[in-house]
């Protein structure tokens, strides 16, 4: 018997772990969301690499690999930041903390920040900043880099193609919204898991803070002189740009602020993880309508014409009439989405956690069309990648 | 099986959770510390359970001498030796099941505990939104604490240990060895017969070894989990058996159970047959045949008169 009692313990131990080492439990899937340049869509993927796609086919043009060496803070190589274009070069911002450019047509490796970042941006972390938000270039001239120690820093880019530290400005916590600039007072504003919304001018200065008491992981957005944003205390606020103020906020919402809004015609689509899209008017914070789309959102919505389009966490793909709030057509892609939609004319492409890219064309009617769906694991010739994939709509 | 799940969440999982992140705030927002109390709690309230099993424990491992020599008395009478058995399970009112029965209501609970901590301490961002299926929402401090800082002393709890420095990287996975293998080693029954001796032997190492290596794919929160966990056994286990002194005299309740439910062993451990497997014995068990030895000697006088009248139970 107590041998018995010892071989049963032995068997439920060793289930537990074989339980929570499958399936990567610990590893980051990255939510870097595709980047539509010309006839490009350039992708982040889980595996880490930078690669792009024929637009129309979605054929692999070129792919980076080896971005990082090692695996990160998450126990992986995904990429959370989504690349960006600057100087006809795409970037990309690694979970190592380093920013590497490429050139746009053929891949080729030309810039990379890493010897300045080690100077400014590493420090207590072990495995050097992990850049969760979008990198935001900035007058031609400059970068802006999020990382999760909370830092801001500002780059210039000099006549020899190189980046020169500007300056940094320290939240109190990480850093995972993506900067967003003021075009009228080139203010830096962004929110930090610390629970303030800061804005900062170029030179890294404080020009207020606003505390909200939880953190914010959605990017906010801009109109004119007001920002919005959500936060995980289920409140939705909007502030003065100029001053930080508070004009409203909505406390009505279930569930967190997780994915950033976007805002179509004076209102305000703001998802959230409760499952619900709340319409609220721009200028009162006043909610308009409420659609339940039955599981949370964590990827930013888009809208085309007349149709706003989002996907659940499950992997829903849903397209509904922005007025009449009216289901015109969905998608069952059957695996987990972080990343936001990436719009380009009457396309949307999203990037899945089970390492596809798929590329959609909403039709007049607002039935989403799918393009192209394809894996892109490492290696290029991994098995998977040549696997038929059953039509998601 | 989705209705399985959501039973399990509903009682294990939430409370958890949400208890964790309580704890955090009120204890000056250090996970750390709420990890280490929370494991403190959750074995203080499965210490009656852990108590009952070891005691079954010891008792069945006390009566292995004599249902050894049913076995080499009766050994082609399978029936027979079944039904012997049994007859000393009842004549010493031990529930053959009842080793088993605290060990399958505790695993769930450990389950439950290791689930809650990779749920609250997610190791990547986008595990931060299964942390949100967990919690009590309409708490306002609970939204308010997320995410939990996972900074305790040299470690950083969310992070994995293999993707950690160097030091945690080699530190943790030995600590969480060495406090498993010392959990094992003073709950390791004493053995019996050959295979059970090998098959102890091969847990004492296997399980630390193991555990150490898969501490490696762990988040550091986890590792500290079980080191904590294992220490805290270990202590309960040292006072139950009596190694160390406790203020609760809690081993000679054990003892004194011992006396009351089994006065027939000293018989068959003064047997000539089961000399040997006696000093196999581990320290403890020969500290608790002392103490039965000591407090049955008015007993002894009456056994003797029986095995001089060739009454040894056993072989009747």
């Amino acid at each position: 018997m107590i041998l018995f009692n010892k071989l049963l313990f032995t068997c439920l131990f060793i289930s537990i772990f074989l339980i929570s080492c499958t399936g990567n439990r610990f590893q980051g899937s990255g939510w870097a969301s595709p980047l539509v340049d010309n006839d490009q869509v350039f992708i982040a993927t889980i595996d880490g690499e930078l690669i792009s796609i024929d637009l129309g086919s979605g054929k692999e043009k070129w792919r980076a690999t080896s971005l990082d060496d090692e695996n990160g803070k998450y126990n992986s190589k995904a990429i959370y930041s989504k690349p960006f274009v600057f100087d006809e070069k795409v970037f990309i911002g690694t979970p190592a903390g380093r920013v590497l450019g490429f050139n746009r047509l053929s891949g080729l490796d030309e810039v990379s920040l890493q010897d300045i970042e080690e100077k400014i941006l590493m420090s207590e972390e072990s495995f050097g900043p992990i850049i969760v938000g979008n990198i935001i270039p900035i007058n031609k001239n400059k970068i802006i880099v999020p990382s999760s120690n909370g830092e801001i820093s500002i780059f210039s880019y000099n006549e020899s193609e190189m980046f020169e530290p500007t300056c940094n400005f320290k939240a109190k916590d990480a850093i995972w919204t993506t900067p967003v600039i003021d075009p009228n007072s080139n203010q830096i504003i962004f929110g930090s898991m610390d629970g303030n919304l800061y804005s900062v001018d170029e030179e890294c200065k404080l020009n207020w803070q606003y505390n909200t008491e939880s953190s914010i992981v959605g990017t906010p957005i801009l109109d004119k002189d007001e920002v919005y944003f959500g936060t995980l205390n289920r409140t939705f606020y909007s502030l003065n740009i100029s001053t930080g103020e508070l004009i409203w906020k909505f406390d009505n919402a279930k569930g967190w602020f997780w994915a950033s809004p976007i805002m179509d015609s004076n209102i305000i689509y703001a998802p959230n993880l409760d499952g619900s899209i709340y319409a609220l008017r721009k200028n009162n914070g006043q909610i308009m309508w409420t659609y339940d789309a039955k599981h949370p959102i964590v990827s930013s919505p888009v809208v085309i014409n007349d149709f706003l389009i989002f996907v659940t966490k499950n992997g829903e793909l849903q397209v509904i009439h922005k007025e009449s709030k009216r289901k015109l057509g969905n998608c069952d892609i059957d695996h987990k989405i972080y990343s936001a939609i990436e719009n380009y004319e009457d396309m949307i492409f999203i990037q899945v956690s089970d390492g596809s890219v798929r590329g959609y064309k909403i039709k007049k009617n607002g039935n989403p069309d799918e393009l192209w769906a394809k894996p892109f694991f490492t290696p290029e010739d991994d098995d998977r990648n040549n696997e038929d994939w059953d039509p998601s709509c | 099986m989705e209705i399985f799940a959501d039973i399990w969440n509903l009682v294990f999982i939430r409370p958890m959770v949400n208890s964790l992140i309580i704890l955090y705030i009120f204890l000056g927002s250090s996970f750390g510390l709420s990890i280490i109390s929370f494991t403190v709690f959750i074995r203080l309230i499965m210490f009656p359970l852990s108590m009952r099993q070891t005691k079954q424990m010891k008792a069945m491992s006390l009566i292995q001498p004599k249902i050894k020599a049913i076995q080499e008395k009766y050994k082609d009478d399978r029936q027979r030796i079944s039904k012997e058995t049994m007859s000393i399970y009842k004549q010493q009112g031990i529930n053959p099941v009842g080793c088993l029965g605290p060990l399958i209501i505790q695993m769930p609970i450990f389950i439950g505990l290791y689930q809650a901590l990779y749920i609250t301490l997610p190791s990547s961002p986008e595990n931060l939104t299964q942390l949100y299926d967990s919690i009590y929402g309409f708490i306002p401090i609970i939204n308010q604490a997320i995410p939990i800082d996972g900074k305790f002393l040299w470690l950083n709890l969310e992070t994995i240990v293999g993707s950690s420095d160097l030091y945690t990287k080699i530190s943790l996975p030995i600590l969480v060895a060495a406090s498993t293998f010392l959990m094992q080693k003073t709950t390791a029954t004493p053995a019996m017969d050959d295979r059970q001796k090998s098959t102890n032997r091969m847990m004492l190492w296997f399980m630390p070894l193991l555990l150490g290596y898969f501490t490696l794919s762990f988040p550091s929160g986890l590792a500290l989990y079980w080191l904590i966990s294992n220490v805290i056994g270990t202590i309960i286990q040292l006072l139950i058996t009596g190694k160390i002194q406790n203020p609760f005299n809690l081993n000679s309740n054990l003892n004194s159970n011992l006396t009351d439910e089994v006065p027939d062993l000293i018989i068959e451990n003064e047997n000539k047959n089961t000399t040997i497997q006696v000093k196999d014995q581990d320290e403890s068990s020969r500290n608790v045949s002392k103490n039965n030895r000591r407090s049955n000697r008015h007993r002894s006088g009456r056994i003797k008169r029986k095995q001089g009248r060739g009454g040894n139970q056993s072989n009747k």
